[in-house]
């Protein structure tokens, strides 16, 4: 056999010709690939999409909220009565204060009704002081349910970002697994190692792990901010709720 | 009646409709958007372009490339250096008797007969053609061109030395043809794969190899091969003095073969 032996020569300086594309088009590969293969890209493209919608959702959910929470805020501290600021609540519905101060303002409502006096009872003269809390314990509990119904809103749907960021990678990986499986059993029935044989498998089966960081990268960053706005929210929830007591005991008892 | 006053507020809302069948179908379409635009996009921007630098191409073995030339024509053979030329007499040679000549009985032999025997031809090829210096070549004729060893119609086809290439402008060669000879000395070709390796390095003004590194990769151990072959190889013979430039990248192609 003879000796197979070639040099090629390059001019210094010599312009580079355009070639044609040369290398792995990925979409051949797919195109090539198994069932498998195609359905965990679409089971990443689906989680993908979902947290996506979820994350578009949350983000403007967050600064609807925020926006309200501004104008609820200005208008109640600027009110001397709540029954002003319980009519300006429909418009600015999208803060989570709202849905605890119409919870607080429920229950000082049913207190100072007072449908508890024995109906023979004398009638409160005329200037007599002002209706009275028989339990400031209660408006408390009232605030603390609707904080708890509030934050419940704002969480809801984000747990299943962190479900995607934990689980896309695994889904990608056991993709990329099976393939590179069905790649050595090529080796094994082509029974050539040949980076021919070999490579196309692996760079398939590269993709599914690839999809799968995709869907959970975004998913990752998204989980962390939305949890830590839940948090901001919370404590501007308590914030107000302390704020509603200190008034409801100033000018009810 | 069980229900607190502030219980109808929070249920209703906790009902309260949120917005997400919106923004789903948004995040489909967009990806669907953006698949498409994958799809749509030039193949090129998603795979990776192979170059291919522009090279002179030389083999030394295995199947004979395309039949294409540096020069086509070929220079005359020089091979012996031409002494100062002097200004001897020409003397034509001495004729020479017939030999074998039938001989005839009744007739005396014609004196006359000697005189019409034609002179030999002069063979070509009979002395060493002589020139200004020594070059190989295959031209009958001076035809003024550029030797090369390896291009030219003169050796193209044929097993080994099938040459061909296409840069026109490189001078020397005869450098090239020696460096592949040191290379080929240091250099395993047989092992346990056929294959390919483009290896890429650098021959500095004095000699020195520089920049060595895998240009278009094989199996590994191709790949050790190749890279041992060039670095075994510590010099190289200087870059001829009619190559101007200070540094010559050369493009080596490894065939091996098992």
């Amino acid at each position: 056999m003879l000796g197979g032996f070639a040099l090629a020569l390059q001019a210094p300086g010599a312009s580079q010709p355009e070639t044609g594309t040369g290398g792995v088009d990925f979409l051949q590969l797919l195109a090539h690939s198994t069932l498998l293969a195609k359905s965990v890209l679409l089971i990443l493209l689906l989680f993908s999409a979902v947290s996506w919608a979820i994350i578009l959702y949350k983000i403007w959910q967050y600064r609807g909220a925020a926006r309200h929470t501004d104008t609820f805020l200005q208008v109640f501290r600027k009110s001397s009565k709540f029954s002003e600021v319980q009519a300006v609540c429909p418009t600015v519905k999208n803060s989570p204060l709202v849905g605890i101060f119409q919870s607080g303002y429920a229950e000082l409502n049913s207190q100072l009704r007072q449908p508890h006096l024995p109906p023979d009872a004398p009638k409160p003269p005329a200037g007599s002081p002002r209706p009275t809390l028989k339990s400031l314990d209660a408006v408390d509990r009232a605030l603390l349910r609707a904080t708890t119904v509030e934050v419940t809103k704002l969480e809801r749907r984000v747990p299943f970002l962190a479900t995607t960021a934990s689980i896309t990678p695994f889904i990608g990986l056991f993709g990329t697994v099976w393939g590179i499986m069905a790649s050595f059993q090529n080796i094994g029935v082509q029974g050539s190692t040949s980076l021919n044989v070999v490579a196309p498998g692996i760079a398939d089966a590269l993709i599914a792990t690839a999809a799968g960081l995709f869907a959970a990268i975004p998913a990752v960053y998204f989980y962390n901010h939305f949890t830590n706005r839940v948090k901001e929210f919370a404590a501007a929830m308590d914030d107000f709720s302390l704020e509603f007591l200190n008034i409801s005991e100033r000018n009810f008892t | 009646m069980m229900q607190e006053a502030a219980t109808q507020v929070l249920i209703d809302r906790s009902r309260e409709a949120d917005g997400i069948a919106a923004t789903v179908v948004l995040s489909l379409a967009a990806h669907a958007a953006i698949i498409a635009a994958i799809v749509m996009m030039p193949a090129s921007w998603r795979s990776h372009r192979a170059e291919t630098p522009r090279t002179i191409m030389i083999s030394l073995g295995g199947a004979p490339g395309p039949r294409q030339g540096m020069t086509p024509m070929s220079t005359r053979p020089v091979q012996e250096v031409a002494a100062a030329p002097k200004n001897a007499p020409l003397v034509p040679p001495a004729a020479k008797a017939p030999e074998m000549v039938e001989p005839l009985k009744t007739a005396k032999p014609q004196p006359k007969a000697a005189d019409k025997v034609e002179k030999p031809l002069k063979q070509p090829a009979s002395k060493p053609v002589t020139g200004p210096e020594i070059k190989s070549g295959a031209a009958r004729i001076e035809t003024g061109g550029q030797a090369t060893p390896f291009g030219g119609l003169a050796t193209a086809g044929g097993g080994a030395g099938a040459a061909y290439t296409d840069l026109q402008n490189f001078c020397c060669p005869e450098y090239l043809a020696a460096m592949t000879q040191i290379i080929k000395r240091n250099w395993q070709q047989h092992q346990t794969l056929d294959g390919t390796v483009v290896m890429k390095f650098t021959i500095q003004r004095d000699g020195t190899i520089v920049d060595v590194g895998v240009e278009k990769p094989n199996a590994m151990f191709l790949n050790m091969a190749s890279q041992r072959a060039i670095t075994d190889t510590k010099r190289l013979p200087p870059l001829p003095a009619a190559f101007t430039e200070d540094h010559l990248t050369i493009h080596l192609v490894f065939q091996y073969k098992r």
